[in-house]
């Protein structure tokens, strides 16, 4: 029953399982660290599935997820990607910020999440078709404004997509105070200070204060930390580096702690 | 004692977590202007002294002005019932304060102690007298000094009870209202004028109603009073709806919009009243004469444009199209497009001969292979982020064409012609529109910006103008990371003479914008049509050289934060002052306005090309 803790916010579970019953792929939408890896864990984990993730980035080409022929010795070997594996075995593949990687890694998208569920090998000339549980999950963030990294439309609407966003302070401060175990008050404070400084979204940060920020500010209290040094460590350095903005959030962190 | 200048950039991000939106803050002189030196009711949302002792103080009268939901309006500043009103909002936010905002006690104690010491001591706990201006004394004392309001009784008592009221942990702006109700009726006898409205109102109008209990048994709901008044509903007119601070700046809005361009206003007052959503910043200002910099001068007012014509874009295609595939060849062009190579991949498309011989030769030793064989080419991505500044003064509404005389060539007379029924006199001609300056320097913007974003490249896109240095408007037409879409070229489009032109803060903040963006090369583009100049722009408003310097400055201040600055300005006379403004080669003056796009366009990609 220990599995990754995760708070339902609305019906995201269940469009999930029944998303996963119809082998449709899914796309999770929504700002850094408000919950969707943790969100694919805790469902793998339900679900009795394994899972792949993979952090895309912007060198992560098709051959990192399908494999390649490394040199072994006097000859080459083929080794298979991440993804392949999880298409062979039928895990969940998990591609966390999909629209970082190259373009080239759409291709195989596309062909693994219609109808065909096969994902093309070109350099071994294989055409492999997906193991019967196989899912693919990606995750998308569209706060990362650059006409150049959006999401084609031809690939979006592949996925059945779920929005996540930030909690409220009530839920968030059940989540850090049950991730952490800090004092009730304390998660609050830090589920407001949060809160607070979404406001400032739109200025500078486009994710703003995340819930893991404030888990792992959590943490460092839990550890012995004074809260506002634990805030500045966790908060405000993290946020941006303009000095303006981690001026803010200090005062922000500042009036609401004691 | 610190400026505002210093902290009015992180402060207005401060206040800005707390209501989501844009705070616009206003100067006061010094610090009797505002809470808790004095308990009259700011005009302004939110003000704060140009000067404090601290930036703690700052942030503590700050957070007490945010926290307000009531505000009286400018007919009741001196109104009895403005003040109860205030001073028992300002009591019910102190208790909010040391409830919900511990961080903050010690700042608003050792405030609050220093504004209780200025109450003069007859007026403080020790009088005698009952009169309303002394309860009210003793009340601000008590208020202040946090709940030590000594030996009372009679009324006195009844008064400090009856406003301890709001120190409820449920007390919101409502209460305040009821509360201050309370107090007139008791100290004045007289509750009805002022708040008859506030009381009487009907709370089913106003959605669900939470009954409080409150000794006057009114049932109001907990939003703010901005909701329940109706401003002709009221008796003597004293208070109105715009209580709350938003819908005060919105109605507002437009009063300065309908002032003819180029009027001369009245000198920076404080009080004028800021459109919705603008964020404000300050700037200092470059004083040639003293050649020292006056601190937090000026204040930009920014605010987004919107417009409705959709059809913008398309129209600015139509009228150059020989231009627009000109700029396109020529950008497509520009070496940062050329592909990379990059040796030693793991993937590529060919392979790499060097990496390949030092594999076998590393293999053959038996030393440790390095598998990365290949040579794969990337797209290089262009890193230039450039912004454009449009000179939106008055004089921008010009013709871009002189008009040429008109001159009558029909000299026939109708009555000759045997056929004619009479005299037909020609339909005066269709004539477009006439072309403004600045409908010119529009079209050159959006043309660039058009093959900007067809490129991929960060723009954007502001205008500016203002009266005064407490009002320097910097109209976002489209941000750096706005997407581009049909609203954003609207918005563009939607760009109009307003007044005057204080250039150097307009230059700061497109500076302060572009310093935020991460791109390696960064241009500031200026497109002026004429001396920079306003009503207070410098000692003398005939002094044009004090502008100019200032403007001067702010582009060296540009260049010196690693950001390209160019001036075009449109303008027969320009080379003149342009040459103290920019450095050399920096700078393009045109003589024939309707040449603007194909200059600007030459200007960019000179300095891209080279």
């Amino acid at each position: 029953m220990d599995g990754p803790f995760y708070l339902p916010l609305a019906d995201e579970m269940a469009v999930f399982e029944a998303a996963v019953a119809a082998r449709l792929p899914v796309l999770l939408k929504g700002p850094t660290g408000c919950g969707k890896t943790r969100f694919v864990e805790h469902m793998a984990w339900r679900l009795g599935r394994d899972l792949a993730t993979l952090a895309c980035h912007e060198d992560l080409t098709a051959t990192d997820l399908v494999g390649r022929y490394l040199l072994s010795g006097d000859e080459t070997v083929w080794m298979d990607g991440p993804l392949t594996r999880a298409v062979r075995s039928g895990a969940i593949c998990y591609l966390d910020e999909v629209v970082e990687a190259r373009k080239d890694t759409t291709v195989i998208i596309h062909s693994l999440t219609d109808h065909r569920r096969v994902l093309p090998i070109d350099k071994t000339a294989e055409m492999l078709s997906a193991h019967h549980d196989f899912l693919l999950v990606i995750s998308y963030n569209p706060g990362y404004q650059s006409v150049l990294k959006d999401l084609k439309p031809s690939t979006r609407q592949r996925f059945v997509s779920i929005e996540f966003d930030y909690p409220e302070v009530e839920a968030e401060a059940v989540i850090v105070e049950t991730e952490t175990g800090v004092a009730h008050d304390t998660a609050v404070r830090l589920a407001r200070c949060g809160a607070q400084a979404r406001n400032l979204r739109e200025r500078g940060f486009e994710d703003g204060v995340s819930t893991r920020l404030l888990v792992y500010a959590a943490h460092l209290i839990v550890q012995g930390v004074v809260p506002r040094r634990a805030c500045e460590a966790a908060l405000v350095q993290a946020v941006s580096d303009d000095e303006d903005l981690q001026r803010a959030v200090a005062d922000i962190v500042d009036v609401i702690f004691p | 004692m610190i400026s505002l200048s210093e902290v009015h950039a992180s402060l207005s991000l401060f206040a800005e977590s707390f209501t989501g939106q844009p705070v616009a803050i206003t100067t006061v002189e010094d610090t009797r202007g505002c809470w808790p030196w004095t308990e009259a009711p700011a005009a302004q949302p939110v003000s704060l002294p140009a000067h404090m002792e601290s930036r703690a103080s700052y942030r503590i009268v700050l957070l007490h002005q945010l926290l307000r939901q009531v505000g009286a309006v400018s007919d009741l500043l001196a109104s009895p019932a403005g003040q109860v009103l205030d001073l028992v909002e300002s009591h019910r936010v102190m208790a909010e304060i040391r409830r919900d905002y511990p961080g903050a006690t010690e700042d608003l104690r050792r405030v609050a102690q220093a504004a209780a010491a200025g109450v003069p001591a007859h007026e403080g706990p020790g009088g005698l007298a009952e009169s309303a201006a002394a309860i009210m004394a003793l009340l601000r004392w008590h208020s202040l000094s946090q709940g030590s309001a000594g030996q009372t009784d009679g009324k006195r008592a009844t008064a400090v009870a009856v406003f301890d009221q709001v120190l409820r942990a449920d007390a919101t702006g409502r209460t305040s209202v009821q509360v201050a109700s309370e107090l007139m009726a008791l100290l004045y006898g007289d509750d009805s004028l002022a708040f008859a409205a506030l009381i009487d109102a009907d709370p089913d109008e106003y959605g669900e109603s939470v009954p409080t209990e409150s000794s006057t048994g009114v049932s109001l709901d907990g939003g703010t009073p901005s909701e329940v008044v109706d401003s002709d509903g009221l008796a003597g007119g004293q208070l109105s709806n715009d209580l709350s601070e938003h819908d005060y700046a919105s109605q507002q809005a437009d009063e300065s919009e309908s002032l003819p361009p180029g009027i001369d206003l009245p000198k920076a007052s404080g009080l004028r009243s800021l459109p919705a959503r603008s964020r404000t910043y300050v700037y200092d200002e470059w004083d040639y004469h003293r050649r020292q910099h006056r601190p937090a001068w000026c204040r930009v007012i920014e605010e987004q444009l919107s417009g409705n014509d959709h059809d913008f874009l398309n129209g600015v295609r139509a009228r150059y199209p020989q231009l627009r595939a000109q700029i396109r060849r020529s950008m497509l062009r520009l070496p940062a497009q050329q592909l990379v190579r990059v040796h030693r991949s793991l993937d590529g498309d060919e392979l790499d001969l060097d990496a390949a011989i030092e594999a076998v030769t590393d293999r053959r030793a038996g030393a440790p292979v390095d598998d990365r064989l290949q040579i794969r080419r990337d797209r290089a991505s262009r890193d230039v982020a450039t912004a454009f500044l449009v000179d939106l003064s008055a004089s921008t509404s010009s013709p871009a064409v002189p008009p040429e005389p008109e001159v009558f060539e029909n000299t026939a007379d109708p009555m000759d012609d045997p056929m004619s029924h009479g005299p037909v006199w020609d339909a005066p001609p269709v004539t477009d529109p006439v072309r403004r300056v600045i409908d010119v320097a529009k079209d050159a913007v959006a043309l660039m910006a058009d093959a900007l974003h067809e490129l991929g490249d960060l723009y954007a896109v502001y205008g500016f103008s203002g009266t005064g240095r407490d009002a320097v408007e910097f109209k976002v037409g489209k941000d750096f990371d706005d997407r581009t879409s049909t609203t954003s070229w609207a918005s563009i489009g939607a760009m109009k003479p307003l007044r005057y032109t204080r250039m150097g803060p307009a230059v700061r903040h497109a500076t302060a914008k572009l310093a935020m963006v991460a791109a390696s090369t960064k241009l500031l583009i200026v497109v002026s049509d004429g001396y920079p100049q306003d009503v207070d722009y410098g000692h003398d408003r005939n002094d044009r050289d004090y502008g100019m310097h200032d403007t001067a400055r702010a582009l060296l201040d540009a260049t010196n934060a690693g950001i390209e600055p160019f001036c075009v300005t449109i303008d027969p006379a320009g080379h003149d002052y342009l040459r103290v403004m920019c450095p050399d080669g920096r700078y393009l003056v045109i003589d024939d306005v309707e040449s603007l796009p194909e200059e600007l366009a030459r200007l960019y990609l000179g300095t891209l090309g080279d």
